[in-house]
């Protein structure tokens, strides 16, 4: 998995971006935080960058700006092409579908609100079901019949029906058992030579399985980025050193094979 | 309630570890949701020794969270019990009317969730609400029940005047969590059933927070069930781990035996997902 190949052409670039808020409601004084501030980040093709970080570090201010969904104060962000190619997944799938619709339609509303026919839009959902292992058979069943992982499945189906360039994917895993984590990390592996990935976790070792390269933030700011594995043989800043401390240790030489 | 050490008496409390009895048996204990054909707790029996560590492991669904309700008796409407047994020390939980329920939760057995809002009232300062359980389950009077709320907060590593007075919305998520447990522990019950409690906080709050249930555990001699998904939450902390998968108990076992020579499949393919995640670490 090349991270960084030289001379490819990046696909979505933040230069020097910026974001606060404003806190603080009346009788309390208005005041702004600083949700990012000079954030530099290039994703090429076929790559996959985790951004890892505590809560309130900025993880999803950032994936939010990287999607369109906020605009940031200052810097830029560029991405060639429609601003349909890069989709967001966010952690609770519960929240972020229609309950009354069947599994089908919640794939397929991206295109059927482009007015594109349903028999179209219908072959194409099933298409990307399969493709993340949700069984045909399932299509008209209700989400709320479908497991946290099933449903997280059909979120990622939903955003993937769209055919992006980037997949930005918030906590999408967290809340999810272990085995349900494993499978869908195996399941997003297999589409990254199609997909990039921006994989947001507070969890290292789920940064590090999906992602080659990974970036520390902190407080709104990018304190270290590396590869994978140089960043947990050499952590250079002291959040990266914290977030390794966290790590629940397990025991070495069983429980592998 | 039988109070201990009588003054003269120099006996040290851990007299009683060499001939450990169970300070809960489960036995047989069947519960089943009136939706569902299959009970969501077939046949369970276990118990937990009196100051052990022991973690219930099991996937979503598996009936973690019904066992732990089910232990106090606050299970989630339609859901009934076929039938068994919970002894706490003489106590039959089973046969107990609402009046000894009501002392036995909070004084003897407590609670604490994934989601510290469920049981933090929005509108309420934190410290009332600890100081409101202890106020059900001590005759102290005020001023020295808001010592011993403030005895608690320093405890749970939230010491300074500030956080008596803080609502629930001030705090962050990892705070939170230390206040229902400051609430949980405030009448000093034996058990403390901690079920999922540092899944929806980030890794580092997670450690933070199993540290201090850790210290929490040896400072007031507790016994501890501790439910989770991640065996790998359980490293160096359970001396004993019982695996739940639909319904049932498939394995129990120390935690190096669990991790290391599962004999249920089941519990091969939770520790093997746990490790392939770690293996990139």
């Amino acid at each position: 998995m090349p991270d960084n190949v030289p001379g490819l052409a990046p696909l979505l670039v933040a230069r020097n971006v910026s974001k606060s808020y404003n806190r603080g409601r009346w009788p309390a004084p208005r005041f702004r935080i600083t949700a990012i501030s000079d954030i530099d980040l290039t994703i090429f093709p076929q790559s996959a960058l985790a951004l890892v970080g505590k809560s309130g570090a900025g993880k999803s201010t950032l994936a939010r700006c990287l999607a369109g969904l906020e605009i940031p104060d200052s810097g830029e962000i560029r991405f060639h092409g429609n601003p349909r190619g890069v989709q967001l997944v966010f952690q609770h799938s519960a929240t972020a579908m229609n309950p009354a619709f069947p599994a089908i339609e919640i794939v397929a509303e991206p295109l059927r609100i482009q007015k594109i026919s349903k028999r179209v839009c219908h072959e194409r959902a099933l298409e990307v079901m399969e493709k993340l292992g949700l069984s045909r058979e399932w299509a008209r069943r209700s989400p709320l019949t479908f497991s946290g992982g099933q449903r997280q499945r059909l979120l990622l189906a939903r955003a993937l029906i769209l055919n992006p360039k980037v997949l930005i994917l918030d906590e999408a895993l967290a809340g999810l058992d272990i085995p349900a984590q494993l499978r869908i990390a195996n399941s997003l592996l297999e589409l990254q030579s199609s997909v990039s990935m921006i994989v947001i976790s507070h969890d290292l070792r789920m940064a590090a399985y999906l992602a080659g390269q990974i970036a520390v933030l902190d407080q709104g700011k990018i304190v270290e980025m590396a590869p994978a594995r140089e960043l947990f043989s050499h952590p250079q800043s002291l959040q990266t050193r914290e977030l390794i401390a966290a790590l629940p240790e397990v025991p070495e030489g069983c429980g592998n094979e | 309630m039988a109070e201990g050490n009588l003054r003269g008496d120099c006996q040290p409390p851990p007299s009683n570890r060499s001939m450990p009895e169970p300070l809960l048996h489960v036995r047989e204990l069947s519960v089943r949701h009136h939706s569902s054909p299959t009970p969501s707790l077939d046949n369970v029996s276990f118990h937990l020794e009196t100051g052990e560590t022991v973690g219930l492991l099991g996937e979503s669904g598996a009936g973690k969270t019904t066992l732990a309700r089910a232990l106090i008796r606050l299970l989630p409407a339609g859901c009934r019990i076929l039938g068994g047994s919970i002894r706490l020390r003489e106590t039959e939980i089973l046969q107990a009317n609402e009046r000894l329920l009501q002392s036995v939760r909070g004084a003897q057995i407590s609670l604490i969730f994934q989601e510290p809002e469920l049981v933090l009232n929005p509108v309420m300062r934190v410290g009332e609400q600890i100081e409101e359980v202890l106020r059900a389950h001590s005759p102290l009077p005020k001023r020295l029940r808001k010592e011993e709320v403030q005895r608690m907060l320093a405890e749970v590593g939230l010491a300074g005047p500030d956080t008596y007075s803080a609502y629930p919305h001030e705090l962050s998520g990892g705070q939170r969590q230390r206040i229902a447990i400051a609430q949980a522990l405030i009448a000093r019950p034996s058990l403390l059933i901690a079920d999922e409690p540092t899944s929806a906080l980030d890794t580092v709050t997670q450690a933070e927070v199993l540290q201090l249930l850790r210290t929490l555990k040896e400072r007031l001699q507790l016994t501890l069930l501790f439910i989770t998904h991640n065996p790998a939450l359980l490293t160096r902390f359970a001396e004993r781990v019982i695996v739940i998968h639909a319904g049932r108990l498939v394995e129990s076992g120390g935690f190096n035996q669990i991790w290391c020579k599962p004999s249920h499949p089941y519990t091969a393919a939770l520790v093997k997902a746990a490790s392939s995640f770690s293996a990139h670490a």
